[in-house]
C-alpha cells in the first residue's frame, strides 16, 4: 500500500466531522463503561469479608485443630487472608475513576475543537473581507492601473494575463481572498461612491438578497443582477429548454473515475451543448443511470442558444434554476423513455467538469429534482460546489487540483460531512499556469491517480465512496449511451432578418453632398 | 451450604467478574478504534490504550485471585474429606 503525498483527501466516511462525532460517540461510550466497572471494583472491594472466605477461615481452624492436622489449617488459612488481600489489591475502582475522566477530557476537547474551528473560521472571513473593503476604495486607481497595463501590453507585446495566470498558479490561496472577500468588496464600492451603492442596492433588492451582501453567494446574485441591467447574463426561461437526442450507441460501461473524466474531456471537445445519459445495466434487470455534463463552452457575457455558457455558471452559482439544469433533467428523462424505465426508482449518478459540476450539484441539491430521480452520487471536477446542500443520502466525491482557481470561485471549503468526500491533488511543477490547471484532461490524468488509490484502498474515504458508486462503475456490460443536445431559447431573440436599410431621401443626398465638398476644402 | 461448594460458586463469580472487566476493555478498545484521526485523537487512543492495558491487568489479577479461591476449595475438600459440613 502506498500513500501519495501529491494527493490531499478530506471529508467522506473518515473526515474530521466523522471523527469529531465518532470521538463525541466515543466518550459517551466511555462513561457507559465507567458503571459497569465501578459495580464490579465494589464486589472486589469486599471480598476480603466474603460469607464463603469467613467460613473457609473458621471450618479450616476448627477441624485443622479437631482432626490434628494444624499445619495444614494453618496453610488454609494463609490462603484465605492471601485470597481477601488479593481482593482489596485488585479492586480497581482508581481504574473506573480513571475511565471517567477520560471521557470527561475527550468530550471536551471534541467541544473545544469545535468551538476553535468555528472561531478561526469567523477571523479569516473577517480578514478577508477587511482586505476586499479596502481594495474596493482604491478600485478607480486600479481601474487606471488595468488601463495603463493595458497600454503597456500593446506597446511591449507582454503577457499580463498570462503574468496573472502564472501567479495564480504559484499561489492560489489568492483566489481564496478575492472570492471570499467578494461581499466586501460590493459594501467597499457602495462606500467609496454612493451612486454605485444605489444601483448595487437597487439590484440587491431585484435578486432578493440583502444589502449589504453577507456572503459570496449574495454577492454573486448582486453582480449578475447587474450583469442583466447590462444587457448580458440573462439565462431563457428554464421550462422552455429544448431537447433533441444526437445519437444512440452501446459501449462498455465506465469502470472508474478516469473513465468519467475522459468522458468529460470528450464532451469538451466535441460540437458542444451535448450532455451524455449512459444506462448501465444492472444484474436485477433494474438500471443505473449516469449524466455527464460538459464545462462552459461559451465565454461571452451576452447569453445563446448554447446553455453551457457564462451565463448559466454565473446564475447557478446564485441557486437559481437554469435553462441547463432543466435541460438536462429532461435528457435523463428522454432516455429513460426510451429505455422503457420511468418511474424514479433508478438510481442516478450527476458528473461534470467546471460548470458541469457545478449543474450536477445543483441538481442533487435540488428537492424537485430528487422528487422525480432516486440521486445516489455526485461526482465533479474542478468545480466550485460548496455551497450546494446536498443530502446526505447523496455520495459527492469533489476533484480539485490545488493550483485551479475555479473550485475556489465560491470562496468556500467543501462540507466535510460524512457523503461528501474532497480529493485534492497538487500538480506541483507540473505545469505553470492556472488556467492549464483546470484543464479536463489534466483531470482525467489525476482521476487515474485517484483509481489507483482506491484500488489500493489506501485512502478510505476514497473507497468508501467507490463502494457507494459500485452500481454505476462496475464497467461490466455494454451500457446504452445517448448523446442529448440542449438549446436555449433566448427570451429577447435577435431578429431573424436585420432591418432593411432607410432609403435616403433628396434631402439627405443633399446634406451629404455638401459635408463631403467641405471636407474636402479642409482637407 | 458445604464449604467447598461456597467456594466454587464465589470462584464462578470471580470467573464472571474477570470476564466483565474483559469486556470492558474491549470496550474501550473500540473507542479508540472509534477514534480514527487528528491530533487530538491520537493523544486519546494513547489514553484509551493505557486504560486498556490496565484493566486487562485488572482482568488477570481477578482471574489469579479465581484460581486461589478454587485451590483453597480443593484444600478444604482435602481437610474435610468426605465430611463436608
Amino acid at each position: 500500500m502506498s500513500e501519495d503525498p501529491s494527493v490531499q483527501v478530506s471529508g467522506g466516511a473518515h473526515g474530521l466531522s466523522v471523527a469529531l462525532e465518532e470521538m463525541g460517540d466515543a466518550a459517551a461510550y466511555l462513561r457507559l463503561l465507567g458503571p459497569r466497572l465501578m459495580y464490579e471494583c465494589g464486589y472486589l472491594a469486599v471480598i476480603g469479608v466474603h460469607p464463603a472466605l469467613l467460613e473457609a477461615q473458621a471450618v479450616a481452624q476448627a477441624k485443622g485443630v479437631l482432626s490434628g492436622h494444624p499445619a495444614q489449617g494453618a496453610r488454609i488459612l494463609q490462603q484465605v487472608l492471601a485470597i481477601g488481600g488479593s481482593g482489596a489489591r485488585c479492586s480497581g475502582i482508581a481504574e473506573a475513576a480513571s475511565l471517567g475522566y477520560l471521557s470527561l477530557q475527550l468530550a471536551g476537547v471534541v467541544a473545544l475543537y469545535r468551538v476553535a474551528n468555528k472561531v478561526a473560521e469567523e477571523a479569516v472571513e473577517t480578514l478577508r473581507d477587511a482586505t476586499m473593503e479596502a481594495l474596493s476604495h482604491v478600485a478607480p486607481l486600479l481601474l487606471l492601473g488595468a488601463g495603463g497595463a493595458a497600454v503597456v501590453a500593446e506597446v511591449t507585446g507582454a503577457d499580463l494575463a498570462g503574468g496573472l495566470d502564472e501567479m495564480l498558479y504559484d499561489q492560489p490561496w489568492l483566489t481564496d481572498v478575492a472570492v471570499g472577500g467578494s461581499d466586501g468588496f460590493i459594501r467597499g464600492l457602495a462606500e467609496a461612491d454612493p451612486r454605485g451603492g444605489l444601483v448595487l442596492a437597487a439590484a440587491a433588492v431585484r435578486a432578493g438578497v440583502p444589502f449589504p451582501p453577507q456572503d459570496a453567494q449574495d454577492a454573486t446574485a448582486i453582480l449578475a443582477e447587474v450583469g442583466q441591467a447590462m444587457g448580458g447574463l440573462e439565462d431563457g426561461i428554464p421550462d422552455q429548454a429544448r431537447t433533441e437526442v444526437v445519437s444512440t450507441t452501446l459501449a462498455p460501461g465506465p469502470a472508474g473515475l478516469a473513465d468519467l473524466a475522459t468522458t468529460e474531456v470528450e464532451l469538451g471537445r466535441g460540437p458542444g451543448a451535448e450532455v451524455r445519459i449512459v444506462q448501465v445495466p444492472q444484474s436485477d434487470g433494474s438500471s443505473a443511470w449516469i449524466v455527464q455534463l460538459p464545462g462552459t463552452q461559451r465565454w461571452g457575457v451576452k447569453a445563446g442558444d448554447n446553455p453551457f455558457d457564462l451565463t448559466t455558471d454565473v446564475v447557478a452559482m446564485t441557486g437559481a434554476a437554469t435553462v441547463a439544469a432543466v435541460g438536462t433533467r429532461r435528457a435523463l428523462e428522454t432516455a429513460m423513455a426510451r429505455a422503457g424505465r420511468t418511474g424514479g426508482s433508478d438510481p442516478v449518478m450527476l458528473v461534470g467538469h467546471s460548470e458541469g459540476g457545478i449543474l450536477a450539484a445543483s441538481l442533487a441539491a435540488d428537492p424537485t429534482f430528487r422528487e422525480r430521480h432516486s440521486v445516489r452520487a455526485v461526482v465533479t471536477f474542478g468545480a466550485p460546489v460548496a455551497s450546494f446542500e446536498i443530502p446526505r443520502t447523496v455520495s459527492v466525491l469533489s476533484v480539485e487540483h490545488t493550483q485551479d482557481p475555479v473550485p475556489r470561485l465560491d470562496g468556500a471549503e467543501n462540507p466535510d460531512a460524512p457523503n461528501w468526500t474532497t480529493a485534492k491533488i497538487d500538480l506541483g511543477d507540473r505545469l505553470d499556469r492556472a488556467t492549464a490547471s483546470h484543464d479536463s484532461a489534466r483531470y482525467a490524468e489525476s482521476a487515474e491517480t485517484l483509481d489507483t488509490l482506491i484500488a489500493e484502498g489506501s485512502q478510505p474515504s476514497l473507497t468508501e465512496f467507490s463502494t457507494a458508486a459500485s452500481p454505476f462503475l462496475d464497467g461490466a456490460g455494454p451500457a446504452t449511451v445517448t448523446d442529448v443536445r440542449l438549446e436555449r431559447t433566448l427570451p429577447h431573440p435577435p431578429p431573424a432578418d436585420p432591418p432593411a436599410p432607410i432609403p435616403l431621401g433628396e434631402a439627405d443626398t443633399l446634406a451629404l453632398r455638401e459635408r463631403q465638398q467641405l471636407l474636402r476644402a479642409w482637407q | 451450604m458445604p464449604v467447598a461448594s461456597a467456594l466454587e460458586q464465589l470462584a464462578a463469580r470471580l470467573d464472571a467478574t474477570a470476564a466483565e472487566v474483559r469486556s470492558v476493555s474491549t470496550g474501550v478498545g473500540n473507542t479508540g478504534e472509534m477514534l480514527w484521526s487528528g491530533t487530538a485523537a491520537v493523544l486519546f487512543r494513547a489514553g484509551v490504550h493505557q486504560r486498556r492495558v490496565e484493566l486487562d491487568r485488572l482482568a488477570a489479577g481477578v482471574g489469579r485471585v479465581a484460581g486461589r479461591v478454587r485451590e483453597l476449595a480443593a484444600s478444604m475438600d482435602s481437610l474435610l474429606g468426605d465430611d463436608d459440613s
